[in-house]
């Protein structure tokens, strides 16, 4: 796992003084709210409906047992004993007083985490696949590769002022599991045929008001071109991105304007002023941070462990969450496991202080001290040996953290929305709620097969919604929540953006209207077709039939 | 130093919040209006009291006719460095029950006055 070195722990403790200073300035008032918001956002700290929030950085959604006890702490002593996992692998604490802030920037500091570029026009906080470094289906472990881009972006001078702020996202793995379709540049390393590795580039990705699918600009570049390549895309972006108008300022917008093929030739011609220049990678460097991803010292293992087989045979809820929760790993004998936090009723992505900590020991004793953070709102526990799921599973289930749902109907992703966000129209997380307590039923739950409901508060879209295959969007109406529905989005690598249905629904409807859709999906669909496959085939006409056709 | 937690409070029903809906009707009510603000400290929503300070409580702040907005404002001006972008909400004064006092007329807002939906924990 990467550590700091001495650089980022000199520079993350001169920003926690720098902010101590300018917090008690802030309250002193002789720094008045103009002067200090930049400062506040630069240390991630937001002012929203009920109070402050600090958005803290998981850089590529990777956790020790440590930083997890340390996150715990925070939310018991400063905050109010839960904190919000986040789609770009953050953790939000949603009531931290000003007068509190610069500690916790010291408490985290202290476990190597810090709240840096987790706002602002700059490149943000790196994400990757969850399951880095130990999924089956991995080339090679994106980690690296989205450290050595953090490195190279935190506080690059050139990047720092962007016409937007940028996000890059990094996997390693056949299935896309960070949805790079939809970020400003999502890096997908590949293996050409004579064998080398390098990355697909894709430019262009985003959601909010105006979604857009990344496009490839470059379907393999070598890994040893990485940082001119991206510094080749960023200056472009710089010189041309728009800074006149904020909903037209991110990079998708230019690509759209000037094409793809332009913007890939403009690319190109800045590379090759860069390409082989000081800003690739140094010899060594690659090598350097390689050896904090070093695999754990796994045991051998047999590949098939018969008790879970015996276990899961006497248990059915065992079964249901082995089926459900559970993917491959790419050492014999191991599990990466799948902790939901979609427990019914509860607000997607919220850990309490209690289940932080517990997850902490759980990762010690199960999980070689690891955890992850997934974009889906969910956490991971990526090395569990098959020999101890069963006891694993029996420790989860009081903590609530062993619901059977991951990508089905109730594992669903919602934006803090009107409860807690400034810019919301409409409030996402009741309605989340609303729907794991209709669908409250396991074996309904798993025949309904693939199926993600994404839930945004706002046309900003942090929940998603574009690529849900339900999607929903809180929107105003004369000053009442209304919920548009759209079909058909995906954010893996088949990417679509979906559609929207028809007219809003109100508060009372939406989650009626939700079901509507998932019971027209049972009856239309063909054997073994999930519902994006069905979506797929039919169109929306059977949809708007069963949701509109009464009205 | 770690902040108070969360004082708990009776469960409020949640027609606090949805049971104030914008019809047509209210447009003729008289139009009453509150000072709002987040509090610089810690970020609470806060309104300018009867009494000249800063409260939480939305049933303890000054309220005015729409008219006299802008005096409002201007009576809170000695205190503005407490809190972070006062700004004036339109609200209508219920006389019933539990929820009695100032409510806004802005979803929004009622839920900044009583606090997330989602946690009657945390409700004001
Ligand atoms: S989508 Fe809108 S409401 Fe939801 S968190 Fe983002 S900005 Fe706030």
């Amino acid at each position: 796992m990467y550590r700091y070195d001495e650089f980022d722990h000199a520079f993350v403790a001169q920003r926690v003084e720098q902010f101590r200073e300018q917090a008690a300035r802030r309250l002193a008032g002789t720094l008045s709210e103009d002067e200090f918001k930049p400062h506040r956002l630069m240390n991630g700290l937001y002012l929203q409906l009920h109070a402050y929030m600090l958005r803290v950085a998981i850089p590529y959604g990777t956790l020790s047992s440590r930083q997890m006890r340390k996150l715990a702490h925070i939310a018991r002593a400063y905050d109010r004993g839960y904190g919000h996992f986040t789609t770009r692998q953050n953790i939000q604490y949603n009531w931290p007083a000003l007068k509190d802030v610069p500690d916790i920037l010291a408490e985290l500091a202290a476990v190597e985490m810090h709240a840096i570029q987790t706002s602002g026009n700059c490149i943000r906080n790196i994400t990757a696949d969850p399951f880095a470094g130990v999924a089956a289906d991995e080339i090679e472990d994106p980690r690296i590769y989205a450290e050595i881009i953090r490195q190279w972006s935190s506080l690059h001078p050139e990047f720092s002022f962007l016409p937007r702020k940028f996000k890059i996202a990094v996997t390693g793995a056949a299935e896309d599991r960070a949805a790079i379709a939809f970020h400003d540049i999502g890096l997908q390393l590949v293996r050409a045929e004579d064998g080398e590795v390098g990355f697909a580039v894709l430019v262009g990705g985003g959601q909010g008001r105006t979604p857009m699918i990344a496009k490839t600009i470059r379907p393999f570049l070598p890994k040893a071109h990485l940082l001119s390549y991206l510094e080749a895309i960023l200056r472009v972006y710089n010189l041309l991105g728009r800074r006149d108008n904020l909903f037209k300022a991110r990079i998708k917008i230019l690509v759209h304007e000037v094409g793809t093929e332009a913007f890939t030739d403009m690319v190109e011609e800045e590379w090759a002023q860069l390409k082989g220049g000081p800003v690739e990678l140094p010899d060594g460097e690659l090598e350097r941070i390689l050896a904090y991803f070093r695999p754990p010292a796994y045991e051998r293992l047999e590949a098939v462990t018969p008790a879970v087989d015996v276990q899961a045979r006497a248990d059915p809820a065992f079964a249901a969450w082995v089926r459900a929760n559970l993917v491959a790993h790419k050492q014999p004998g191991y599990a990466i496991v799948n902790l939901s936090l979609k427990a019914e009723g509860e607000p997607p992505g919220d850990a309490t202080d209690a289940q932080m900590d517990a997850i902490a020991d759980l990762a010690d004793r199960y999980s070689l001290g690891e955890i992850r953070v997934t974009h889906e709102q969910n956490l991971v526990l990526p090395n569990v040996k098959a020999g101890d799921l069963y006891e694993l599973w029996q420790a989860l289930r009081p903590l609530g953290l062993a619901t059977a749902n991951i990508g089905h109907v109730t594992d669903i992703i919602a934006c803090p929305g009107l409860d807690y966000c400034s810019l919301a129209n409409a409030r996402s997380i009741p309605i989340a709620q609303a729907i794991t307590r209709r669908f409250n039923d396991l074996a309904r739950i798993h025949d309904l097969a693939e199926l993600k409901i994404k839930i945004s508060g706002c046309i900003n879209a942090c929940g998603h919604h574009h690529v849900g295959h339900i999607g929903i969007l809180g929107v105003d109406k004369k000053g009442e929540e209304f919920y548009q529905i759209t079909l058909g989005g995906d954010a893996t690598r088949t990417a679509a953006i979906g559609s929207i249905v028809g007219p809003a629904f109100s508060s009372d409807q939406v989650v009626d209207a939700v079901e509507t859709v998932v019971n027209t999906y049972v009856d239309v669909r063909a054997p073994g077709e999930r519902f994006l496959d069905t979506y797929r085939r039919l169109g929306p006409a059977p949809f708007k039939e069963s949701l509109y056709a009464a009205h | 130093m770690p902040t108070p937690g969360p004082r708990p409070r009776a469960r409020r029903p949640f027609s606090r919040l949805s049971g104030c809906k914008m019809s047509a009707a209210k447009a003729s009510a008289p139009v009453d209006q509150v000072l709002t603000a987040n509090r610089l400290s810690d970020g609470k929503v806060v309104f300018f009291s009867a009494d000249g300070g800063w409260d939480e409580r939305i049933d303890r702040a000054r309220v005015v006719a729409k008219a006299d907005g802008e005096a409002l404002m201007a009576a809170a001006a000695g205190t503005v460095g407490e809190v972070v972008e006062p700004y004036l909400i339109d609200v209508d004064i219920v006389a019933e029950g539990g929820s009695a006092g100032p409510v806004p007329r802005r979803y929004r807002e009622r839920i900044r006055a009583f606090g997330p939906s989602i946690h009657p924990q945390f409700a004001k």
